[in-house]
C-alpha cells in the first residue's frame, strides 16, 4: 500500500508556491508571429482602389461646433410644394391632435413649428454600440415652408460635433415624429448620446411613431406598411431610382475608406424622401380621420378605419364605415368580422332588428360565427324575452361545432350560455 | 452518525475484494469557526442571524476581510464548504452600506444560475431592503429585460450572454457599469482551454467598458481544487489575486475505493464491463437503503445505468422514484423536481453526467460511485465530494473502464492521491481568439490608436483588420465598419465560427446540432455513423461549401472510425533538451477513409475510401525525436519499430491529457518515421489540436518526465501480453518496442 499519510497532505492543494508554466515572453505565443502565419494563409484582399470619378456631396456647408466639425445640407420646400398628391403646407396641428387622441398616443401638440420629423441612415441594422447614424435628416415647418436639415459625418470622428448640433436643434421642438423610431432611431440616438457621455435631448421629448397608427390604418388594405410602400400607394409619390436600404452601409463605408462614393448623393436623397414622405403620410393619416370617408374607398381600409373608431368615444362613426366596407366587397375573413362588429354596433345603438338580421345572415354562412349565434340568442333572450327560441339557437350553434381547439373555446362559451338559458326556461 | 445496518460490514467485505486495487481513508475534520466580522452591516448581521448563522467558517471570514481590503480573491475549497457565502457576504454587505453598488455574477451554466438565483433572492428578502437580484440570459423575456437593466443590483448571467447580449449593448446598462463594484466568477476551473481563452478576452472587453464608465470592479472567484487557481484567475482577468485554499468547514470521514473490474480474457486484456460493475456496486448500497449518486461520463451510459439499476432493484418493494437519471437534456422543471427529491430524501439513487458535478444544491448523499474515470483529478474529487456530509461517514468508489487513462489511475491509486490536481491552462493570446474579441471590442467602443489589449500592442492586428475592411481609422481611433454584429459569429466554445450544421432528414427536416469545422470531416463524412444523444444517424450527404451534413436515423450494429493522415512539419524549435522539443508546427490533416467497427465485439466489418480536403493549421507542439542510429539498431523488424512509434504516440497523447487537465481531443498526435531517409530521426508529435494553440505544448514539454514515467508504469502494469487498447493502443504487438523506446527517453 502506498504512503497514504503523505498522500493526504497533498490532497489539499498547496496555496504556494504555484507552478508558473507561462513565461510572459513565451516565444511560442508571440502575437506578431501568429499574425504572420495568418497573413500567409489569408492574403490581403486588396480593397479595390477608390473610384475615379469624384462625386461630391450634395451642396451644403461645413458647420463648426465646440466638438469639431461636420457637414450640413439644407433644403426648403415652399408652401405650394406638393409631395405626391399631398401639399405639405396642408399639415394641421388640430388634425394631428385629434389623431393622437384617437390613437391614444402620449404627448401634446402645441403648434406646427414645434414638431420635427426625423429619420436616420446608419452603418447597419444590427443594433448595439457599434452601429453609427452617419446621416440624420430633420424636417420642420417654418411658416408655410417645410425645411429640411441633414447632418452628415464625413468620418467617424465628426460624430460628437454632429450630436452637439443635433441636440441644439432638437431643443427647439416639443414633439418628434418618426417611422419605426420606437424600436430603431430613438434607442439608437440614445445610445449615441450615452457613448458621447452627453445628455440625450430626446429623453424628455414626446415621440410619435407613425408606424403604429399607419399599420392600424392600412395593414388590411395594403399589406406592407413600409414607408416606401405607403408613400407610393397613399401619398402617390414615385421616387424613381433610389439606393436600396440594404446597400446604404456599404456606400458609407466606401465613402469613408476612399473619401468619396458615387452613390453617396443618392443616400442623401433617400433620407430626404424618407423625411418628407413621413410628413406627407402624417397628413394622409390625419385626413383619414378628419375627412368623411367615401363609398369608393378601398373596402379593407374602410374596415380598418371602422375598427379604430369602434373603440373610441366616436364609435357611432364606425356604423357607416362598416356598412360601406361590407357593400364594397371585403375578403371573406374580413367580411365576417366586419358583419359581427357591425351587429354589435347596431345593438349598442338600439337598432335591434338590423342587429338580428346580420346575426341571422352570419348563422347561415359556411364558416362558423360565434358572434352570430350569440347575437341572435341575446336578441331573443333580452329583447323579445323568448328564452326557448334563444335556447334553440344556442343548441343549433353547438350542433355545428367539431372538436378542434377553436371549437373548444366556442363550445365552452355557448355551453355556459345554454346552461343559463335552461335555468330560465325552467323558471318561467 | 446512525447508518443503516450493514454498511461497515459491507465496506469490510469490499476492502477484501480482489477487484479493489486501492483503498484510502480520510479521517474526520473539525470545522474551524470564527466570529462574524465586526464591520459587517447590521442588516446583514441580522439576516445571518435569521438563518441561524452566528459564526463563519474561517475561509468565509478570510474572504470577507480580503475583499474589504480591496484584493481580488480566489477561494478554492471543497464541495459543500459554503463557498457561495464567500462572495455573497461581501457583496450584500456592500450593497447594504452603499445602495448604488452593483455586482455581476457569472456562472458557466444556466442551471447553476437558477440554483444560485433562488438562494440569493432569499438573502435579498432577508435583508429587508429593495435589493434587485435578477438573472439575465437567453431565457429572460424581452419585455422583462428593461426592468432587469434598471433595477438589478446583482445580475446573474453566463459568459455567452455577456458576450452577445450585454457588452455589445453596454449603453443600456449604464447604471450597472457606472457602479460595478464586483465581478463574481463561480466555478473558475471550468474556464480552461478554449472556453477559458475566450473568457480572458471577454474580460479584457468587460474591463474596457468598465473603464469607459469609470468603474473598477474587484474580482471574487471560486474554484474547485486545481493546481493553479491563482495563476488561472490572474491570466483570466489580468489582475493580481490572493488565494484562500484552507477550508474551515468540517468534513466527515471518507472511504475511497479504487475498483478495477476483473479480467475475463488475459491475453487480450479484456475486463468485465465497468457499467455492469458500477451497477453491481451501486445496487449493493441502494439495497441497503444507503443513498448514492452514480456519475457516468456520457448521456448514453447514464441512461443505461438507470435501466440496469432499476432492474437490479426490482426485487424489493422500491417505488419508481428510487432511482432517477439526471443529465443535460432534461427540462428545467424535471431537473428542479429531481434536485428537490434528492434534498428531501425521496429519491435515493441518482445517475448523472457531469451536470451534477458543479455546485447545484442536492444536499448530500452517502455514496458516490464513479462509473469510469472522469478524465481529470479535479473532476474526480468534485464528484467524490458529492458524497459526504460535514459530519458522519461517506464512501466513494471509482470503477475503472478499460481505457488507458482509467487503467493507469486504478492501478496507481498512489499517483492519483499524491498528485496535485491538474492545471487550468489557457492561452488568451491565441491570435484567432484574440482577433475575434478585438473586433467585438472595437464594435463596443472605438479603439484608440495607442490603446493596448490585454497589455499587448495590437497595432499590427488592427492594421490587418483594416486591410480587410472591418475597421477604419479616424481621429486617432479605430471604428467598426461592417454591417455585421461581430459577437454573433463568435462562439466562446470554439476557435473559429466555421461550423457544420447537422440536418436530420428522417421525417421533417430539423437541425440536430453543430460541429466544428475541424472535427466535421472525421465525424460527418459521407457514410459515417453519427452519434447524437445515443441515437445513431447515417450521414448521406456532406455539403462542404454550404457547411451542412444531412443525416437520417438508423439502427446499425456498427459505428465508424475515420482514418486520417496527419503530416506535421516543424516550423520553429523554441526549446530543446536532448530528444525533447517544443515549438511551432504546421499540421496538415486529411480524412482519407473510414472503418466500420461492430459494437461490443469491436470487429472490423468493412471500410471505405474518402476524398476530403486537407485541413491545415499552424499550432504548437511538443515532440520527441529518437536518434536514427539508436532507432535503427533496435533488435526489432522495421514494421515492429514503426508500431512502437505509434504505440509511443498513443500512450503519450493519452497520458498527456491526464497531466494537462485537458480533453483528450485537445491534443493530436502524429508519427513521422521518415522511412525513406535512413538518416532521419523518427519523430513523435503531440500537438495542440487548435489553430494557434490553446497553451498546452509548452507546459507539456515541462512536465514530460512524469508523463514518460507514467507511460512506462501503465504499459508495464497492463495485464495484456503484447499490447492492447488499454496501453499502447490499436497497433498490434507494440508493447515491448514501446517500452524500449520509453526507456531510451528515460535514460537519455
Amino acid at each position: 500500500m502506498p504512503d497514504f499519510a503523505k498522500a493526504l497532505r497533498q490532497l489539499r492543494p498547496p496555496a504556494q508556491p504555484q507552478r508558473h508554466l507561462f513565461r510572459p515572453d513565451n516565444p511560442a505565443t508571440s502575437l506578431s508571429k501568429q499574425l504572420q502565419f495568418l497573413k500567409m494563409k489569408n492574403p490581403s484582399p486588396r480593397l479595390g482602389a477608390g473610384p475615379n470619378e469624384i462625386s461630391a456631396l450634395p451642396d451644403g456647408e461645413e458647420e463648426v461646433t465646440p466638438f469639431g466639425r461636420h457637414y450640413v445640407v439644407r433644403n426648403v420646400f415652399d408652401g405650394e410644394h406638393c409631395h405626391g398628391k399631398v401639399r405639405l403646407s396642408r399639415f394641421s396641428c388640430d388634425d394631428l391632435r385629434q389623431w393622437m387622441k384617437l390613437m391614444r398616443e402620449k404627448g401634446t401638440v402645441c403648434d406646427r413649428g414645434g414638431i420635427v420629423f426625423l429619420d436616420t441612415e446608419t452603418t447597419g441594422m444590427q443594433g448595439g454600440a457599434g452601429m453609427v447614424p452617419f446621416l440624420v435628416g430633420l424636417g420642420y415647418f417654418e411658416g408655410d415652408e417645410f425645411r429640411m436639415v441633414q447632418y452628415f459625418i464625413r468620418d467617424f470622428d465628426e460624430e460628437p460635433s454632429m450630436l452637439y448640433a443635433l441636440a441644439r436643434l432638437l431643443a427647439k421642438f416639443q414633439l418628434v415624429v418618426t417611422y419605426n423610431g420606437a424600436t430603431f432611431d430613438i434607442p439608437l440616438l440614445e445610445t449615441r448620446f450615452t457613448l458621447a457621455r452627453s445628455e440625450n435631448p430626446l429623453e424628455a421629448m414626446p415621440h410619435l411613431d407613425l408606424l403604429t397608427g399607419a399599420r392600424r390604418l392600412w395593414r388590411n388594405g395594403h399589406g406592407s406598411c413600409r414607408l416606401v410602400a405607403l408613400e407610393r400607394e397613399i401619398v402617390s409619390f414615385l421616387r424613381g431610382p433610389d439606393v436600396p436600404g440594404a446597400m446604404i452601409p456599404r456606400v458609407y463605408f466606401d465613402f469613408v475608406n476612399h473619401g468619396s462614393s458615387p452613390e453617396m448623393t443618392g443616400v442623401f436623397t433617400h433620407n430626404l424622401y424618407d423625411v418628407v414622405s413621413l410628413a406627407a403620410l402624417t397628413v394622409c393619416a390625419c385626413d383619414r380621420i378628419t375627412q368623411e370617408a367615401a363609398r369608393y374607398d378601398n373596402a379593407a381600409d374602410l374596415y380598418s378605419l371602422a375598427r379604430i373608431f369602434e373603440s373610441s368615444p366616436e364609435w357611432r362613426r364606425s356604423r357607416s364605415l362598416y356598412e360601406m366596407a361590407l357593400s364594397g366587397g371585403l375578403p371573406e375573413a374580413l367580411h365576417s368580422r366586419a358583419a359581427e362588429n357591425l351587429s354589435v354596433i347596431y345593438r349598442r345603438a338600439g337598432e335591434h332588428e338590423r342587429a338580428l338580421a346580420i346575426c341571422t345572415e352570419l348563422m347561415h354562412r359556411p364558416s362558423f360565427s360565434l358572434a352570430g349565434y350569440e347575437g341572435a340568442a341575446i336578441h331573443y333572450e333580452r329583447i323579445e324575452g323568448d328564452h326557448r327560441r334563444a335556447l334553440e339557437i344556442v343548441d343549433l350553434g353547438l350542433s355545428r361545432l367539431g372538436d378542434d381547439s377553436n371549437c373548444k373555446r366556442w363550445w365552452s362559451q355557448l355551453k355556459a350560455r345554454r346552461e343559463r338559458l335552461r335555468q330560465k326556461v325552467i323558471q318561467f | 452518525m446512525q447508518k443503516p445496518s450493514g454498511v461497515r460490514e459491507f465496506l469490510a467485505e469490499l476492502k477484501k475484494s480482489d477487484s479493489v486495487s486501492g483503498y484510502h481513508y480520510i479521517p474526520q475534520r473539525e470545522p474551524s469557526l470564527v466570529d462574524l466580522p465586526s464591520s459587517l452591516a447590521p442588516a446583514v448581521r441580522s439576516a445571518l442571524a435569521g438563518r441561524g448563522i452566528e459564526k463563519l467558517y474561517s475561509h468565509q471570514a478570510q474572504a470577507f476581510e480580503m475583499v474589504r481590503n480591496g484584493s481580488n480573491v480566489v477561494v478554492v475549497t471543497p464541495t459543500a464548504s459554503g463557498k457561495t457565502l464567500c462572495y455573497n457576504l461581501p457583496v450584500l454587505d456592500r450593497i447594504a452600506q452603499k445602495p448604488d453598488a452593483r455586482a455581476l455574477y457569472l456562472y458557466p451554466t444556466k442551471a447553476l444560475t437558477y440554483d444560485q438565483l433562488d438562494d440569493l433572492m432569499g438573502w435579498a428578502e432577508a435583508l429587508n431592503r429593495e435589493i434587485g437580484v435578477f438573472s439575465y440570459d437567453g431565457d429572460t423575456p424581452q419585455d422583462a429585460r428593461a426592468a432587469v437593466r434598471s433595477k438589478a443590483h446583482i445580475v446573474l448571467t453566463n459568459p455567452d450572454m455577456l458576450h452577445k447580449g450585454i457588452l455589445p449593448h453596454h449603453t443600456k446598462w449604464t447604471r450597472l457599469f457606472e457602479n460595478l463594484d464586483f465581478i463574481v466568477v463561480d466555478e473558475l476551473h471550468t474556464y480552461r482551454g478554449i472556453f477559458g481563452s475566450h473568457l480572458a478576452n471577454l474580460f479584457r472587453r468587460l474591463q474596457r467598458v468598465c473603464e469607459f464608465y469609470g468603474s473598477k470592479p474587484q474580482f471574487i472567484c471560486t474554484s474547485a481544487t486545481i493546481a493553479n487557481p491563482q495563476e488561472l484567475a490572474e491570466r483570466l482577468t489580468g489582475h493580481a489575486f490572493e488565494t484562500i485554499a484552507e477550508s474551515g468547514a468540517g468534513e466527515g470521514e471518507k472511504h475511497v475505493f479504487f475498483y478495477n473490474p476483473p479480467v475475463v480474457n488475459r491475453q487480450l486484456g479484456i475486463r468485465r464491463s465497468y457499467v455492469h460493475e458500477a451497477t453491481h456496486v451501486a445496487s449493493a448500497f441502494l439495497k441497503r437503503k444507503i443513498p448514492a449518486i452514480v456519475f457516468a461520463n456520457s448521456r448514453l451510459v447514464t441512461e443505461i445505468l438507470v435501466r440496469y439499476l432499476k432492474d437490479a432493484l426490482e426485487v424489493g418493494p422500491a417505488p419508481d422514484e428510487t432511482v432517477v437519471g439526471y443529465r443535460g437534456g432534461y427540462l428545467p422543471n424535471e431537473r428542479r423536481r429531481i434536485e428537490r427529491g434528492l434534498r428531501e430524501g425521496r429519491i435515493r439513487g441518482v445517475v448523472s453526467t457531469n451536470a451534477l458535478e458543479l455546485g447545484i444544491d442536492i444536499g448530500s448523499l452517502d455514496v458516490a460511485i464513479l462509473a469510469g474515470y472522469p478524465g481529470t483529478i479535479a473532476s474526480t474529487w468534485q464528484r467524490m465530494g458529492r458524497a459526504g456530509r460535514r459530519s458522519g461517514m461517506s464512501v466513494a468508489v471509482l470503477v475503472a473502464s478499460s481505457t488507458p487513462l482509467d487503467q493507469y489511475i486504478v492501478q496507481h491509486p498512489e499517483y492519483f492521491l499524491s498528485q496535485p490536481p491538474e492545471q487550468g491552462l489557457i492561452n488568451p493570446d491565441n491570435i484567432h481568439i484574440l482577433i475575434s474579441h478585438l473586433q467585438c471590442a472595437t464594435f463596443e467602443l472605438p479603439f484608440a490608436v495607442a490603446e493596448k489589449f490585454g497589455g499587448h500592442d495590437v497595432s499590427e492586428i488592427l492594421d490587418y483588420l483594416s486591410e480587410r475592411g472591418f475597421i477604419h481609422k479616424a481621429g486617432g481611433k479605430w471604428h467598426w465598419t461592417s454591417e455585421s454584429y461581430p459577437a454573433d459569429s463568435i462562439s466562446l466554445r470554439s476557435i473559429s465560427s466555421d461550423n457544420f450544421v447537422v440536418v436530420e432528414t428522417t421525417g421533417e427536416s430539423r437541425i440536430l446540432g453543430e460541429t466544428d469545422y475541424s472535427s466535421a470531416f472525421a465525424t460527418l463524412h459521407e457514410k459515417a455513423i453519427y452519434l447524437h444523444q445515443g441515437q445513431q444517424y447515417y450521414v448521406h450527404q456532406l455539403d462542404i461549401p454550404e457547411r451542412r451534413a444531412y443525416v437520417r436515423q438508423v439502427d446499425s450494429d456498427y459505428y465508424t472510425d475515420a482514418i486520417t493522415n496527419t503530416k506535421v512539419i516543424i516550423l520553429e524549435t523554441m526549446e530543446n533538451t536532448a530528444e525533447h522539443n517544443n515549438g511551432e508546427v504546421h499540421v496538415a490533416h486529411q480524412v482519407v477513409g473510414f472503418k466500420k467497427i461492430k459494437f461490443f465485439t469491436n470487429e472490423n466489418v468493412g471500410s471505405g475510401d474518402l476524398n476530403l480536403p486537407v485541413q491545415e493549421m499552424h499550432t504548437t507542439a511538443y515532440w520527441i525525436t529518437i536518434p536514427h542510429d539508436r532507432f535503427n539498431a533496435l533488435p526489432f523488424g522495421s514494421i515492429e519499430r514503426l508500431n512502437g512509434l505509434h504505440g509511443l504516440a498513443f500512450v503519450m497523447a493519452q497520458l498527456s491529457s491526464v497531466f494537462l487537465m485537458c480533453d483528450r481531443r485537445d491534443l493530436g498526435s502524429a508519427v513521422d518515421a521518415g522511412t525513406e531517409n535512413p538518416l532521419f530521426d523518427p519523430t513523435v508529435f503531440i500537438y495542440d489540436n487548435y489553430p494557434g494553440g490553446i497553451g498546452l505544448s509548452r507546459p507539456l514539454y515541462e512536465i514530460r518526465n512524469p508523463v514518460i514515467a507514467a507511460a512506462q508504469d501503465l504499459i508495464r502494469g497492463c495485464g495484456c501480453d503484447e499490447g492492447c487498447p488499454s496501453c499502447v493502443g490499436p497497433s498490434s504487438n507494440a508493447k515491448e518496442v514501446t517500452l524500449v523506446l520509453l526507456d531510451i527517453l528515460r535514460h537519455a
